[in-house]
């Protein structure tokens, strides 16, 4: 079948590799019908998540028609489509009894890797690495889906793949984001990075009852989606004027937001071009695996007694934690990779009911053989890209 | 510390996780010669004794 491999920093070609089979009694096989790039994606693209291996299948956004199934997968059956949710969770282990899937205990199978990066293992990813257990991903024609009596949700309507596929990951992660924020009605919302998490978590924080929410980006494109298409009451350029925490203030009397999503992670941006740079060099000289200007800012621009919510992605460690701001603060600081399967229902009923149509943040469609295009105009944000989906 | 892994694996879950970067499951040995993460061809898939 042909995959989109990783080749090196900056480097993904499509190859021909063999066809995925049946491992384990509870895998099955996925004939890939849809599959995107996460902003996450190019953190490997990029060089900056160590483990990587040159070979590797990349994706974790898929979904697609079932084929096969091992003799534990009773809940699937060859023709049913799918959505395959991004963490492979056992469903038996102490986290995935509590609805905590992304700490998984069985499903990573290079758990010791990952216990010395983190303390404690997590769940094993496809398409994302060796530390989440070395899994090929779903850019692809065909995946093997681990523990596909857990995850997967079979979609049974006459939705598009558009419509369902960002269940996958984004859109439930966008949601994890705004819930962590614990809305109340009147709350003002504060959404660092305005790609394709950040729209979801923007258009879940309306619909979780926030007053108001502010899109935080550099690129007027992405912030007129925000306000247009996601329900963003405010936008905040930081081209063009640096200082995010004095504009937050200005937004909200002075008093600064309730909760902050931060939604950019370790590739964050910041508006003054030396500060960046220095940022740049430290990661380059290993002194940092992940910027944080993001981080800083939403500590920084958060009211006292808030919360700040994590869901950009950091793999390692990062220079200046304003532990000061953060504990005099008192703010409450919540995070995570988000536990797909426990949204995947009810995020799937607001699609069906209407509530929301996840497919606006698509700008890019293109045959998985030009997935190495996909991926430079994903990164360099050309053509006004936010979300690019490949089918086979 | 494998085998303690394993053993957990198999009895909450009934199978050993096997990626296909580890498609024999945890191994120490395994962590610094990974293979891509891609499936296995036939003659790999008869070594590490999956069917």
């Amino acid at each position: 079948m042909k995959a989109a491999v990783w080749s090196g920093r900056n480097t993904v070609q499509v190859e021909n590799v063999p066809d995925p089979k049946i491992l384990n009694d509870r895998d099955a096989i996925v004939k890939i019908s849809s599959t995107a790039i996460c902003g996450s994606d190019l953190h490997l693209y990029d060089g900056y998540v160590p483990t990587m291996k040159r070979g590797d299948i990349l994706g974790h956004e898929f979904m697609g028609e079932v084929v096969e199934t091992g003799s534990g997968v009773t809940n699937l059956a060859p023709g049913d489509r799918v959505v395959v949710p991004f963490p492979i969770a056992c469903g038996n282990c102490w986290h995935c009894a509590n609805e905590m899937y992304a700490g998984c205990e069985n499903s990573n199978s290079n758990a010791g890797l990952a216990e010395k990066m983190f303390g404690h293992s997590t769940c094993g990813i496809f398409g994302y690495s060796h530390i989440t257990g070395g899994y090929a991903g779903g850019q692809a024609e065909y995946a093997r889906v681990s523990f596909a009596d857990v995850g997967p949700l079979k979609i049974e309507d006459d939705l598009t793949d558009e419509q369902v596929l960002f269940l996958s990951d984004i859109f439930p992660t966008g949601y994890m984001g705004a819930e962590l924020c614990e809305i109340k009605g009147g709350d003002v919302v504060a959404v660092f990075g305005a790609g394709p998490v950040g729209q979801f978590a923007i258009a879940s924080a309306v619909m979780l009852g926030a007053e108001r929410v502010i899109a935080i980006d550099q690129y007027d494109y992405r912030l007129q989606m925000a306000l247009n298409r996601a329900g963003a009451t405010d936008a905040i350029n930081f081209a063009e004027e640096p200082d995010i925490v004095e504009q937050l203030k200005q937004l909200t009397g002075g008093r600064g937001p309730d909760a902050v999503i931060e939604a950019t992670g370790m590739e964050a941006s910041h508006g003054h071009g030396a500060l960046h740079a220095l940022e740049r060099v430290k990661q380059a000289g290993r002194l940092e695996t992940d910027r944080g200007h993001a981080l800083r800012d939403a500590i920084l621009a958060c009211r006292p007694g808030g919360i700040v919510s994590v869901m950009g992605v950091y793999g390692g460690v990062t220079d200046k934690f304003p532990s000061g701001a953060f504990m005099k603060k008192g703010l409450t600081l919540k995070t995570g990779q988000c536990h797909v399967h426990r949204y995947l229902k009810p995020l799937y009923e607001r699609i069906r009911n209407g509530d929301i149509d996840p497919s606006f943040v698509v700008t890019h469609r293109l045959e998985l053989g030009l997935a190495s295009d996909g991926y430079e105009t994903f990164k360099h944000k050309q053509d006004d890209c936010v979300k690019v989906v490949l089918t086979p | 510390m494998d085998d303690l892994r394993r053993f957990k694996q198999h009895v909450e879950t009934g199978v050993i996780s096997r990626s296909d970067g580890a498609p024999e499951g945890e191994r120490a040995e395994r962590k610094l010669k990974q293979r891509p993460a891609q499936p296995l061809d036939e003659a790999e898939s008869e070594k590490v004794g999956v069917r």
